[in-house]
């Protein structure tokens, strides 16, 4: 749990920091970001590989671990029925999304700059920047919650929660909490869900 | 997306390579780096304008659509978990 308050508060201090402009706009974060990514996927390769023991539970690991895709899917767009249900009991001044909407901005799985940039031509800039946001903060939860996610919801928690980011961005966090058996699956499960993003946002925004 | 693997790639070999000689735990490390990218995701976010002025509009509703989505994959992992070990014992 207090490596949950440390990333949070992470996060937090680079927002503040830009929002309020001690940071200038001039630095292309965008292109660090990118490298301190691949800095943490070498970290957890070496972890992979200093690890004694990895083929053996791996290959002890049940093969229909493969189909959470599916898992992640359907709890994800049972999801977005919930939040149609919510919004429209609480919508106060909020913008009124429909089922549909809903369905799509839940499609990005994580993946916020795809599934914004479809939402942004197809629906408009306002669900395009919910899609981005709402995209944001599942793979925000993701990273700072998986501990918690292990704890109530099992190892495959943190994966399916993460979606499409399992094989990168949420991957350090899913090694360490449901362990390093589980980065085959997490990443076969996020190339899946990335393939599938596109997917069921074409589907879903030919629906309109 | 494939260069961010490929990364992991070296970092097997490496990690295999050193493994006689290194006995290092990597995790407070690698919590540090992900600080690192969670300050530098922050400091993204808080560049782009555009999201930060429609935030207190768009918020709720990003906001609600985002913990759905985790609740009901958590809660779907977790049936799908048990689901396998029963089949599996």
């Amino acid at each position: 749990m207090r490596s949950s308050l440390f990333i949070l508060s992470a996060f937090a201090i680079g927002l503040l920091l830009s929002v309020f402009k001690v940071i200038p706009d001039s630095l292309d974060v965008g292109l660090y970001s990118k490298y301190i990514l691949f800095l943490l996927m070498f970290l957890v390769g070496m972890n992979l590989g200093l690890d004694t023991k990895l083929l053996k539970t791996i290959r002890s690991q049940p093969l229909k671990l493969l189909l959470l895709p599916l898992a992640t899917v359907l709890g994800t767009f049972a999801g977005a029925f919930a939040a149609v249900a919510i919004l429209g009991c609480i919508r106060n001044g909020a913008p009124s999304v429909s089922l549909l909407d809903s369905l799509a901005v839940s499609s990005g799985f994580g993946y916020y700059s795809l599934s914004s940039i479809f939402l942004n031509e197809a629906r408009g800039a306002e669900m395009g920047t919910i899609a981005l946001a709402a995209n944001i903060i599942r793979e925000l939860m993701t990273i700072a919650f998986a501990p918690l996610m292990v704890k109530y919801f099992g190892k495959l928690a943190p994966v399916s929660s993460g979606g499409a980011t399992s094989m990168d961005t949420t991957l350090p966090v899913i090694q360490k909490y449901s362990g390093n058996e589980y980065v085959p699956v997490s990443i076969f499960h996020g190339v899946v869900m990335d393939f599938s993003v596109p997917l069921f946002l074409t589907f879903f925004l030919s629906l309109y | 997306m494939y260069i961010a693997l490929s990364c992991m790639f070296v970092g097997i070999l490496t990690g295999r390579l050193a493994r006689s000689r290194v006995r290092a735990d990597l995790s407070p490390l690698i919590l540090a780096v992900i600080c690192l990218l969670l300050f530098v995701l922050g400091l993204e976010l808080g560049f782009n304008e555009e999201l930060v002025s429609k935030f207190s509009h768009i918020g709720i509703t990003a906001v609600v659509s985002a913990v759905t989505a985790v609740a009901g994959s958590c809660i779907a992992a977790k049936l799908f978990y048990s689901f396998i070990m029963k089949n599996e014992s």
